[in-house]
């Protein structure tokens, strides 16, 4: 019993794993075989990937809807961006930047992981006390932490050069450099998840006083969360910048914290499979409906250019959703790539006391 | 029998609350309130709704700060700890309302509590699977907890605290909802745990027949206070725990109503109830409230409805005022389906509830809560009469007519939703446990109004959890309990009757107590 | 002393345009426990819908404008907030962020992305000299519509019975309804008030900042927001009190803070809403907060 049980647990554990990084990996060399305008629609969706499984590292296992991740991507974004361009440019643009900052000049792995590592730093230090709040308020709470970075990024002019670009980043991002970030973030999802940080805060999600009356700190699972979670959003954040090779503070905001929940809510709040289903199922719709802006022609007629009706239709996509599929596409499971009653059956019950029955 | 236990000393090796007090909003839900569990001991803790039987478990976890009092585990202070430190520590408890982790499947719920213990999760899924081995669950191990059906969530409840092998388990309600087989197995896998894990056991249970046979001491509370403490022989012959659960103190006999004969009789017979309720089934996911409930009030009467704590008396409310959509069953307003109505559309209809806790608009005047209970009768001719006349009824309510209604005492604020409920000029009057929380007088004073409303021509239907009063006030009684009718009658024929101790403490295998 | 007193005027000002802003979403939040982001966008359509109807005398203007932000009020709530009714409190945020995205990008399609000019009632733009002070006549008729707002729905939520009854349903909206109290028709009220209170924004708003963009209802909302939340989720005064501090700590923030923070008041003012969310969740004015009973 006790080796099956075994061999259950590691196929639970690593098929579903194996799965995402294998369509995600097929995906990605078909599309590498496709003209480069299309490779760069699939690196923007790869960087927001790296976003949306960050995002729902947090969100999915806490439930707590969040909507600061985005600054956390702002964070990485400026921090790899000091450390990145060269010091000339940066003289250029920022000529007030401390020395340790003008002087700096690493590659743009390095200056990614600082990202990071800056981003999750600042989750730390938000995290401490945003943990404590729950539901609605937590929620508000993570809004004004967005409202905050994003203010502050668009004014400390001498930093950030304010509503200002930041040019001069390195492409250094395309669709296969970006996938081992994607991967990476994928594992460690994953890996959190199956972990006991990972089911302690899924407890806590589903009942806060439960989860305490078992022995779990809440507050102290939900700050781990956020910080895990926030690198990968800093990371993102950094090759966000190397994939425009310019960033402004405006693109951290509104429109890119829609962007990642709708993909997050689209395909599944509570399940990494429903991240990666989202990312994919907005992406193609995006694209579908970019096209259809510029106008098609569609032999006999012609459909209208109509810019603004890539996002109208994301909205409406989101709305409907809610309404009709709450739980989003994947219905917060995770896929399954063996039949369904292989993972109900489990070991037999034998060699049990009868006594107790 | 006073409380032996109180000797101020906290010996070592036990789980002991100390004179706890805990207060909510003036009201004293737990006054000086002592118990101690030893390992491997069970006792149980039983007293009547209210009593703060769930409020001292509370206190001991860490969810409720008391206002006075020290609670202790194994000579170790936890006064102020916060309720995972406590779990931590080694208390480990179930809920009333079950509170699993829905969304995580069986074996996840109790691989929770291991891993809130500090194991790896590879150790915790070991320990998780010989804990639902332990209570026979191990065939649903991987199943979502959110579609158990409701027998086996409490089970699974069980197994959760005890995946954490605490020292001392608190059960709250383990055994609610559950057949006679049922039961008898719990009581037999609790003395098993026992057993097996030597664990102090705290068991809140109204089903007397389990907690007589598995307990080795019993402790009651009434009212937030201890009253008595002992082995289970000497709890069931003491007189003030009869008292306390039947509420029989009061100089009350049932009131023995005389249905006018003849003519009128056989007409009034020949009507449809003004109430009729038909194998009502209501179901919150996988929990079974109501499981064919079947209830008829006639045109007049005044009908009772009582059971314990979870037998589905509330349910059963919401359900005939439309809060709560049944999966099945129908009720009927004086021969006319209502069951696809809104709230709003029934009490337009002609029924209103009272619902239990009053629930008046604390930030409106008293005047603008009748206002609003009126709102549906506002545009008939002599409104403004009907308003005077219910006024005559409570008298109270004119003197505080521009006060806002949360400043008026608990007493009032039942006259209050009352009054409120009667602008609508309902047929029927559905009232939620209306002693909640009152003093006896006060509960006097508003039965007495409700008999004259009755003698008026409104038929009331009014849940309580008071026995005595209701089969005073009652013509009629229902028994509800486990979501069905358990027994139904006249209330001279229910009074004393030992079917009734039955039907309401769940005697099955015990001859019944000593009179 | 004359400065200070154009301070306070300014901060009056500016306090009473949050104040109904705040009003607009606290009267939703009250009885629904959902934050209408679209709030913003009704904003953006009273805008847009005075300029559509700049040719038509003055009273047309308004009364044809009022209607269709009211009308785009109930729209939304029976079209995208009725069904979702029961949900979580987390979908009813999330759906209402969507659908002012829509709205917004909607806006777009139909006006373009451009600012476009509004000019209303260019009488308005003189200033007078009151004393010591002067002060745009534009401010007077501004604080003058607001405390007429104010004013109307204070009559409106004690006098008539519809307004009692919004009052039950935001305190206990079951029990309202066990005493009969219409659902549909209470929360279609709330939205058409709401909607009515967001037009009234975007004639003083427009005014002032005197041009229409599909985005310009989102500052207003985040702020409005903002003041709900200080003064205390779920009480309309505290929306109000919430409102005119808002105002007044704008105002002083822009006179106080150095040139170089400036730009940061907005960093503060959101700051300060984190910071009252942890020390004081329930606002300024004090609300029963909801505890979970175990």
């Amino acid at each position: 019993m006790r080796v099956s049980a075994a061999i259950h647990s590691a196929t639970q554990w690593l098929l579903p794993l194996l799965a995402l990084g294998l369509i995600l990996t097929a995906i990605v060399a078909a599309v590498g075989m496709l003209p480069a305008g299309m490779q760069r629609v699939a690196t923007d969706a790869l960087i927001k990937l790296l976003v949306v499984v960050g995002s729902y590292i947090f969100i999915g296992n806490s439930g707590v809807l969040s909507f600061g991740h985005v600054s956390f991507m702002g964070i990485g974004a400026y921090v790899a961006a000091w450390l990145v361009i060269s010091p000339e440019t940066k003289q250029l643009m920022l000529p007030n930047l401390p020395a340790l900052l003008m002087d700096a000049h690493y590659s743009p792995t390095v200056a990614a992981l600082a990202a990071g590592a800056a981003a999750s730093v600042f989750a730390l230090l938000v995290g401490l006390p945003l943990a404590r709040l729950s539901g609605i308020s937590a929620s508000i709470g993570s809004f004004a932490v967005l409202a905050v970075v994003n203010a502050v990024l668009s004014n400390w002019t001498s930093m950030t050069g304010g509503q200002g670009s930041l040019y001069g980043l390195p492409s250094y991002a395309n669709i296969w450099t970006t996938l081992p970030w994607a991967l990476a973030a994928l594992a460690l999802a994953w890996t959190y998840q199956q972990s006991r940080f990972g089911l302690r805060l899924r407890g806590a999600r589903d009942d806060e006083v439960a989860a305490a009356a078992s022995g779990v700190d809440i507050w102290r699972e939900r700050v781990i969360a956020l910080v895990v979670s926030a690198f990968f959003c800093g990371v993102a954040g950094a090759l966000y910048g190397y994939f425009l090779g310019v960033i402004v503070a405006r693109s951290f905001y509104l429109q890119m914290t829609f962007i990642t929940i709708t993909m997050l809510v689209v395909g599944g709040l509570s399940s990494l499979s429903g991240a990666v289903a989202g990312v994919i199922v907005i992406t193609a719709f995006g694209e579908v409906l970019r096209n259809l802006e510029r106008g098609l022609d569609l032999g006999p007629f012609t459909l209208g250019a109509h810019p603004g009706l890539q996002e109208l239709g994301l909205a409406a996509l989101m709305l409907i959703i809610l309404i009709f599929r709450p739980r989003g596409l994947t219905g917060g499971r995770e896929i399954a790539l063996l039949p369904r009653s292989w993972w109900k059956a489990g070991p037999k019950a034998g060699g049990v006391s009868e006594n107790c029955r | 029998m006073a409380d032996p236990i109180d000797n101020g000393d906290t010996p070592g090796n036990v789980l002991a609350a100390r004179q706890v007090n805990v207060r909510f909003e003036g009201l004293l839900a737990l006054d000086q309130v002592s118990l101690t569990l030893q390992p491997t001991q069970i006792l149980g803790l039983i007293g009547p709704n209210g009593a703060g039987k769930t409020t001292l478990v509370n206190v001991m976890t860490g969810f409720q700060a008391p206002n006075e009092g020290r609670v202790a585990l194994n000579g170790q202070e936890i006064n102020g700890w916060p309720a995972f430190r406590i779990g931590r520590r080694g208390l480990a408890r179930t809920f009333q309302g079950v509170r699993l982790f829905r969304d995580l499947t069986v074996l996840e719920n109790a691989e929770l509590a291991a891993v809130g213990m500090g194991l790896s999760r590879a150790a915790a899924r070991e320990r998780a699977w010989e804990t639902l081995d332990l209570l026979g669950l191990t065939g649903k191990a991987l199943q979502r907890a959110a579609d158990l059906p409701y027998g086996d969530e409490r089970r699974v409840g069980i197994a959760r605290a005890l995946a954490a092998r605490p020292k001392y388990l608190l059960l709250d309600e383990p055994a609610a909802g559950m057949s006679e087989e049922e039961a008898a197995q719990l009581a037999a896998t609790v003395t098993e745990i026992r057993r097996k894990f030597g664990c102090g056991i705290l068991v809140i249970e109204h089903n007397m027949a389990l907690i007589m046979e598995l307990c080795d001491r019993i402790q009651v509370l009434e009212q937030g206070r201890s009253i008595a403490v002992g082995t289970p022989a000497e709890i069931a012959r003491d007189p003030d725990v009869r008292r306390a659960y039947l509420g029989a103190d009061h100089g009350l006999t049932p009131a023995p109503r005389v249905r006018s004969a003849g003519k009128e009789a056989e007409a009034a017979a020949a009507k449809a109830p003004i109430l009729a309720v038909h194998e009502l089934k209501v179901s919150y996911g996988a929990v079974a409230a109501l499981r064919g409930v079947s209830l008829r009030v006639e045109e007049g009467e005044l009908v009772s409805v009582v059971g314990p704590n979870g037998a589905g008396k509330s349910t059963l409310m919401h359900a005939i005022a439309g809060v709560v959509t049944p999966d099945a069953g129908d009720i009927a307003l004086a021969g006319h389906s209502i069951a696809a109505l809104a709230p709003e559309q029934r009490v337009r209809q002609g029924i209103a509830l009272v619902p239990e806790g009053r629930h008046v608009f604390a930030t409106l005047t008293v005047g603008e809560n009748l206002l609003i209970g009126g709102v549906t009768r506002r545009r008939d001719p002599g409104a403004r009469a009907a308003t005077e006349r219910i006024l005559e009824y409570f008298p109270i309510l004119r003197e505080r007519y521009g006060q806002p209604a949360g400043r008026l005492s608990g007493g009032e604020q039942q006259q209050l939703a009352i009054a409120r409920a009667l602008l609508s000029r309902p047929r029927l009057l559905l009232l939620d446990e209306p002693s909640l929380g009152l003093a006896v007088r006060i509960i006097d004073e508003v039965y007495e109004i409700l008999s004259r409303l009755n003698r008026d021509g409104i038929s009331v239907l009014v849940v309580e959890q008071s026995i005595a009063r209701a089969l005073a006030a009652a013509e009629r009684t229902y028994v509800l309990r486990n979501g069905i009718v358990e027994l139904e009658g006249g209330s001279n024929e229910l009074f004393g009757d030992s079917a009734f101790d039955s039907a309401y403490f769940g005697f099955a295998r015990t001859p019944a107590q000593p009179q | 002393m004359t400065l200070t007193l154009q301070y306070v005027i300014d901060a009056l000002n500016v306090g009473g345009l949050y104040a109904l802003m705040a009003l607009g979403i606290g009267l939703i939040f009250g009885i629904m426990r959902l934050i209408n982001f679209a709030h913003g966008e009704m904003v953006m359509v009273g805008g847009y819908a005075m300029l559509l109807l700049i040719d038509l005398p003055g009273p047309a203007v308004v009364g044809v404008s009022i209607l269709a932000v009211v009308a785009l009020a109930l729209a939304i709530e029976r079209l995208a907030f009725r069904p979702l009714r029961d949900a979580a409190p987390s979908t009813l945020l999330v759906a209402s962020f969507a659908l002012s995205y829509f709205l917004q990008n909607l806006s777009v399609l139909l006006f373009g992305a451009r600012p476009k000019p509004f000019v209303f009632a260019s009488a308005l733009a003189t200033d007078l000299q009151v004393g010591p002070v002067r002060i745009a006549l534009l401010q007077l008729v501004s604080m003058g519509l607001t405390l007429a707002a104010l004013a109307g729905l204070t009559v409106l939520l004690k006098r008539t019975s519809i307004g009692v009854q919004l009052r039950a349903a935001s305190q206990d909206f079951r029990a309202a309804r066990l005493c009969g109290v219409r659902a549909n028709s209470v929360i279609a009220f709330a939205f058409a008030i709401s909607g009515a209170l967001a037009w009234i924004v975007s004639l003083i708003y427009s005014a002032q900042i005197g041009q229409l963009s599909p985005a310009m209802g989102v500052r207003p909302v985040v702020i409005g927001f903002v003041a709900t939340i200080l003064g205390g989720l779920g009480s309309l005064v505290g929306a109000v009190v919430g409102g005119f501090f808002v105002g007044a700590l704008a105002v002083a923030l822009e006179a106080g803070l150095s040139l170089e923070l400036r730009p940061f008041k907005e960093a503060v003012l959101f700051a300060l809403v984190f910071l009252v969310l942890l020390l004081r969740p329930q606002g300024l004015v004090a609300v029963r907060a909801l505890r979970e009973r175990v």
